[in-house]
């Protein structure tokens, strides 16, 4: 990947038709069969500055000890994201930046 | 997935532009886990957490918790292969390949599916679920399963290499590897390596 920061937005979401090619190259089946559908509207706004708190400032109304988070540790620096937040096409994708690295949190 | 800066459309589960100016482009995945939210904090104590509201959509925790089998934790090698929660939750600890030894540790408690690589220092391991972790027989070393780091043992320091298995809906990964193979714990029925 060369070095553009790129900022995420979701306005479709893919779907697959059904495989009916003979071709065998893989690169050509999937674009034959890469067929997004937009299922927004209008463009939703990216996420570029979501709130973050320390994690020991978290009550259950933010996060309960059962429910289920993405985590991630970068260059000693962790954060978690709630999977009951991120869940829907508004929320799927949470641009970021942690432990120097540009990251793209998605759902 | 858009990217605003080209407007190129990317395959979410691939990591790679499907279309537009950056067609072919990979985005370089970074190994992160599904985990309870007690056991990420236990684990990273400085933790920070992203602060916005639950969702109205479908609570994925309970559809996790109720329909494990209706999860996978995959990846994409050398061929893409897959194991379900379902299976994971009899069997915690599953060697197998694909492309290279690697190893599948589950932990019920955290709900965290870990991959990793079994080679370490030019031999293979092969492991075996132990109290807090797992072990492998060759050295009877015990590992950390949070770390991949040996706490004890012949091989205690070193550190097996993290690999990034993508958790995902069954239906959606067989939709986008439709010829993944299932991982299997040996000696179960169907174990055969096709």
């Amino acid at each position: 990947m060369n070095q553009v920061v790129l900022t995420i937005g979701l306005t479709c979401t893919m779907t697959f038709m059904a495989a009916n090619c003979s071709c065998q190259e893989q690169n050509q089946k999937e674009s034959r069969r890469f067929n997004p559908k937009i299922v927004l509207s209008k463009p939703i706004r990216p996420i570029i500055d979501a709130p973050f708190i320390p994690g020991a400032d978290a009550s259950a109304e933010v996060v309960t000890d059962n429910e289920l988070v993405l985590g991630v540790v970068i260059d000693g620096e962790s954060r978690a994201y709630p999977i009951n937040m991120i869940t829907g096409p508004r929320r799927e994708i949470v641009n970021d930046k942690l432990g120097g690295l540009a990251i793209a949190a998605t759902w | 997935m858009l990217d605003i800066e080209t407007e190129s459309l990317w395959s979410h589960i691939l990591g790679r532009a499907m279309k537009g100016e950056l067609k072919g482009k990979r985005l370089e995945s970074v190994a992160s886990d599904m985990v309870t939210w007690a056991a990420w904090k236990r684990d990273h104590p400085t933790t920070t957490v992203l602060a916005l509201t639950r969702t109205k959509h479908r609570s994925y925790t309970s559809d996790f918790y109720t329909n494990p089998s209706k999860f996978v934790v995959g990846l994409a090698a050398d061929g893409a292969r897959h194991c379900s929660f379902a299976t994971l939750m009899r069997h915690p600890l599953v060697n197998f390949e694909c492309g290279e030894p690697l190893v599948i540790s589950y932990d019920p408690v955290s709900t965290s599916a870990r991959i990793f690589s079994r080679e370490i220092a030019e031999r293979v391991l092969t492991f075996e679920q132990s109290r807090g972790g797992f072990r492998d027989t060759e050295t009877g070393s015990t590992w950390n399963r949070v770390t991949g780091i040996a706490t004890d043992g012949p091989l205690k320091g070193s550190q097996l290499k993290a690999i990034v298995g993508i958790v995902s809906y069954a239906k959606v990964w067989s939709e986008f590897h439709p010829d993944s193979r299932e991982i299997k714990p040996r000696g179960a029925s169907n174990s055969a390596r096709r």
